[in-house]
């Protein structure tokens, strides 16, 4: 049996590149208004709780500042990133990829496991033993495919002026556009965050290993 | 520091595609097409002759700004003014 199922594959790297044109049609996007803010409505200064930075043109799409080409494109990989994390979900759940390797064992919770584990991670030993994945990386993975992608879509399909009349409830519910905005703000440089660690990760436990396994699906130790 | 040369590689590779995808005649024909796709989209979620919601009063805004700029110094506007 392969170590990577072809559906984690396929969409392990669509989802890179939907990912990367978001995020930084997303950083563009973020230059025409640089204040977030809280609730319903907000745009003086005074009324924001973060000042976001002006993000030079060299990290963002397109490399010059263009709202209506960034939407454009933000809109177009919107949707296979979205498609693609439902296709995603019901592919984990089917072939058990999630219950089997995803889902936390109760054991993994008891303080001395999960200490021993973070240990591990600085001494950069990756072997996990019986578990495919170790219980720092299931919940990385566990946070991101079930928290922080979904998120990012929610939060998305609530600032969007189109979605909003068919889900203004979507809207109340996250606290209001403004709120929306503050949160897919959020969510975004988190995702960025696990990215960093993610490739650092794959960097420092012999990348082009884990590469060519991700791409052809490997071999179960 | 190959691998961040590595990484600065692919986000300018990744960028200037983007730019040359979304300047070609079949890139805007791509992105034209996303637009009319999420509009339809639009409309299967809510009808085209859906009534807008209503709000009470106290929903609105405290703030009501006027888009861009709403005292231009330039052009036509000083002598209407």
């Amino acid at each position: 049996m392969k170590r990577h199922a072809l559906s984690t594959r396929v969409w392990h790297w669509l989802n890179l590149l939907c990912v990367m044109v978001l995020f930084m049609s997303g950083l563009t996007i973020s230059n025409a208004h640089r204040r977030l803010y809280w609730g319903d409505w907000g745009f003086a200064p005074e009324q924001a709780w973060l000042v976001v930075p002006r993000f030079p043109d060299w990290m963002t799409i397109p490399g010059y500042y263009s709202l209506a080409l960034a939407r454009d494109l933000h809109i177009l990989m919107a949707w296979p990133f979205a498609l693609g994390l439902l296709f995603m979900w019901l592919a984990m759940l089917g072939n058990r990829h999630f219950t089997r390797d995803i889902v936390t064992r109760r054991r993994e919770w008891r303080p001395a496991a999960i200490w021993s584990d973070i240990r591990a991670h600085l001494r950069l030993d990756f072997d996990h033993g019986a578990d495919k994945y170790n219980f720092l990386q299931k919940l990385a993975y566990g946070l991101v495919l079930g928290v922080i992608l979904p998120m990012m879509i929610f939060t998305g399909i609530a600032i969007s002026p189109g979605m909003e009349p068919s889900f203004g409830w979507l809207v109340d519910l996250l606290g209001g556009r403004q709120s929306a905005r503050s949160l897919h703000f959020i969510f975004a440089f988190a995702l960025a965050v696990f990215f960093v660690v993610h490739l650092i990760l794959v960097i420092l436990s012999g990348p082009i290993g884990q590469v060519r396994a991700r791409l052809t699906g490997g071999h179960h130790p | 520091m190959k691998r961040r040369n590595f990484l600065a590689a692919a986000s300018a590779a990744l960028l200037a595609g983007c730019n040359r995808v979304a300047e070609s005649e079949s890139g805007k024909a791509l992105l034209g097409a996303a637009e009319k796709w999420h509009q339809r989209a639009h409309r299967l979620l809510t009808d085209r002759t859906a009534l807008a919601p209503e709000y009470p009063r106290s929903a609105i805004s405290p703030f009501f700004r006027g888009n861009g700029s709403t005292d231009p110094q330039n052009g036509d506007y000083p002598r209407h003014a």
